[in-house]
């Protein structure tokens, strides 16, 4: 084949221009460490990433709503297990009034009792971030309402929450109502109410309406002892789930490196090849260029 | 003596033919780096010989030029550049394209963690993100800061299909512009190639093939307009060349025949025609640019549109169960990527996420679960897919698109390369060649004026020294 000059420089032009592009590229992976940055650096995995990335935020978000979900299980049951001391001590006031005669001691079981009708009120009615947390859906008013007697204490309690419950996602398919039901909440106002018959009888020093009211309180502990073992269920679940999403958000975060990171040792030895051959590219174009026939030929 | 006369005749003919061969290897020097020049060769061509009482004498010698050009070569490379700059449009046009949808991949560590993570930005993220509020809002629906990112990303998810879509609309404007201008330079090629034609017939009236350095502006020219359309070229026996493309049912349309341009180019509406015959193109950078835009842009932004209606109209139904007026999420109307926007009497203290009770989440539940849903278009849905993995498969479109086309460009600059070379090993000028040629046509330049000096010492001894023995 005839060589003509501009073919050489053709060639050479084209032969740099290709060696520099791959340079350049393997340069970006090596810096970035990312095989893919651009859709159409790979389109299939690219597509691929776009998906995973969603469902990885999206898994993050459910992490958070599960936080969310724990923090509400969470005080629900420190409000639980507030309501079990306070009954302990009323049951105890309880007995103590029933086995001791004259009237002036039960009285100061009532007083004691009042304090504990008080306190029991107050647990019922927790917010947790401005919110309560026993009202069922009906979060922004206190759900436990009381009325007071000619004597200036706590006559009656009533529930006005209502018997919702809001459940959390805690997966695509999955979600958990962290907040305790509509029949525990209710159960809480039957616990104060029998407490405020409790103190009755007690003023009254009525030993029979103390016993009834005595059985009454331990019946209606049990709904909250429930109340108290569902709940360490639902965070229990929490938690396993917690555990599980952390889990798959590792293994999605793996599947998207795996998608896109460089394999460094291979893209180094890549770019190493690249610069040899541009260098050699270089040198071999530099001398040729530089020779032809005017090197040698003096014409007189 | 009439010997001696002839002999300098003849050595000044080869004088001649010396000088004119020095002049064409300069020529040749000079355009070594023109890449539209044909190699010229001189010719040597002896005049013949007449019979005189002394014998035969020669008559001297010419020269001839001529150029190294191959017809069946200067038609491939015609060929070659059309597909290339037709597929280089389209790979200009799909980058634009992709860079329009604004998603790419970046190494990112969070704060949380001292792994380094990837993430997508541009629409995936702002999608992700609405939903993600939705869901964050089911998890806390009284909380007032909680309602204000909602309104915030939806705010963003709409501004950011707006200006794709607006990005995407402003690409296929550009390619249609330029393919209106690419029109416009084919026409003004059209009339420089028949301007040619007019000058090249009557250059080389008698004399075929002799009008060399006008052929090569020529060949330049059709090579400017293969590049923007795809042309065929026949020489008639004038020397004029006829060029012609195709219509759409690939019957051969003329654009210059002799010294007229029969039928200029006209763009219209996404169609070139020439005279009033619509071009079936299938190669050069008009159609590469309208095929890109109408293409696989044009698909880009349905795709993105069907998403855009997807959202709202799902959005909408979990949003607004019972389609009360003016309590939708996002404007009912705003179906398309480029209408997309949240309905106007939607505002943080509007916002609901649930009925009834303020702790009530079934709405916010509902939305964020649409984000979950798998579409179908068989069931009547508009997409296919959940929204996440459609609009993956979307971005992975494009990118398949632009990828098919960078590889198709990388072959076919390969393919072009060789055939430019082949051609180059023709008509090109070689510095090596040329100077051992200057060499020799200077050494026989020499040689001649030797000859000169010989007879001139003859006939000088013959006038002055004949006759004067003794004197």
């Amino acid at each position: 084949m005839r060589i003509t000059n501009n073919m050489v420089t053709n060639s050479i032009l084209g032969e740099l221009q290709q060696l520099e592009t791959q340079q350049s590229s393997l340069q970006t992976e090596v810096s970035s460490g990312l095989a893919v940055t651009q859709p159409s650096d790979n389109p299939s995995a690219f597509g691929q990433v776009v998906q995973l990335e969603g469902q990885s935020n999206e898994t993050a978000q459910f992490n958070k709503n599960a936080s969310q979900a724990l923090d509400l299980a969470n005080a629900s049951y420190s409000g639980l297990d507030s309501l079990q001391q306070i009954y302990d001590r009323a049951s105890q006031l309880g007995a103590l009034g029933n086995g001791t005669m004259g009237n002036a001691s039960s009285a100061t079981y009532a007083d004691e009792l009042d304090q504990l009708i008080q306190q029991a009120v107050q647990v019922a009615n927790t917010k947790l971030n401005s919110t309560y947390i026993y009202a069922g859906t009906a979060v922004d008013k206190p759900p436990f309402t009381t009325t007071t007697n000619s004597s200036g204490q706590i006559g009656s309690v009533a529930y006005v929450g209502n018997l919702q419950q809001a459940s959390i996602a805690l997966s695509p398919t999955s979600g958990v109502s962290a907040s305790t039901s509509g029949a525990t909440n209710q159960g809480i106002a039957d616990f104060i109410n029998n407490m405020i018959s409790l103190r009755s009888a007690l003023s009254a020093g009525d030993t029979t309406a103390i016993s009834t009211a005595s059985a009454s309180i331990a019946s209606s502990d049990d709904l909250i002892t429930s109340a108290v073992a569902e709940n360490g269920a639902i965070q229990t679940r929490i938690q396993a789930d917690q555990t599980q999403q952390q889990a798959y958000a590792t293994e999605l975060n793996s599947l998207i490196s795996g998608d896109t990171n460089a394999d460094l040792s291979q893209t180094i030895v890549k770019l190493n090849q690249a610069q040899v051959a541009y260098q050699a590219s270089l040198q071999t174009a530099a001398s040729v260029m530089h020779l032809s026939l005017l090197n040698y030929i003096n014409l007189q | 003596m009439s010997g001696l006369f002839s002999i300098l005749g003849s050595a000044a003919t080869a004088l001649d033919a010396q000088s004119q061969a020095i002049s064409v290897a300069s020529n040749n020097i000079a355009n070594v780096n023109n890449p539209e020049y044909s190699k010229e060769v001189a010719s040597y061509k002896t005049l013949g010989s007449i019979y005189t009482p002394q014998g035969p004498q020669s008559m001297g010698i010419t020269v001839n030029v001529e150029q190294e050009r191959s017809a069946v070569l200067d038609q491939m490379v015609q060929q070659e550049a059309s597909l290339t700059s037709g597929l280089t449009a389209q790979q200009n046009i799909l980058q634009q394209a992709q860079s329009a949808l604004g998603e790419n991949i970046t190494n990112s560590s969070t704060s949380s963690s001292s792994v380094s993570s990837v993430s997508t930005s541009g629409l995936s993220a702002a999608i992700d993100d609405f939903f993600n509020a939705f869901q964050a809002l089911a998890a806390n629906p009284t909380d007032s800061g909680q309602v204000q990112t909602v309104v915030q990303q939806a705010g963003v998810l709409t501004d950011r299909f707006q200006e794709v879509d607006q990005n995407l609309s402003q690409v296929q404007a550009a390619a249609e512009s330029e393919a209106g201008s690419d029109v416009d330079s084919a026409n003004q090629l059209l009339k420089q190639v028949a301007q040619l034609n007019k000058q090249i017939a009557a250059q080389e009236s008698g004399n075929p093939g002799s009008a060399l350095a006008l052929r090569d502006q020529r060949q330049g020219a059709l090579e400017k307009l293969a590049a923007l359309i795809p042309i065929s070229v026949k020489e008639d026996s004038t020397g004029m060349d006829q060029v012609s493309t195709t219509d759409t049912s690939g019957n051969s349309v003329a654009l210059v025949s002799g010294v007229t341009v029969t039928n200029p180019l006209s763009y219209a509406a996404g169609a070139v025609s020439a005279g009033s015959t619509a071009l079936g193109l299938s190669s050069g950078s008009i159609q590469g640019e309208l095929s890109a835009g109408s293409g696989a842009v044009q698909s880009l932004r349905t795709s993105l549109d069907n998403l855009a209606n997807q959202i709202v109209t799902s959005v909408n139904g979990a949003y607004n169960p019972s389609a009360t007026a003016g309590g939708n999420f996002f404007l009912a109307d705003g179906t398309t990527a480029g209408a997309i926007s949240v309905d106007p009497n939607l505002t943080a203290s509007t916002l609901v996420a649930g009925t009834g009770s303020a702790g009530d989440n079934s709405i916010a539940t509902a939305v964020a679960k649409v984000a979950d849903k798998a579409f179908s278009t068989v069931g009547g849905d508009l997409i296919d897919g959940t929204i996440g993995s459609f609009y993956g498969t979307v971005v992975s479109d494009i990118g398949q698109a632009l990828d098919t086309v960078n590889t198709q460009v990388t072959d076919q600059t390969a393919v072009q390369t060789t055939v430019v070379n082949q051609r180059q090993s023709v008509s090109g000028v070689s510095v090596d060649e040329e100077m051992s040629n200057l060499m020799s046509y200077q050494r026989a330049f020499q040689a001649s004026s030797e000859v000169f000096q010989v007879v001139d010492t003859l006939l000088a001894n013959l006038v002055n020294s004949l006759g004067t023995v003794g004197g």
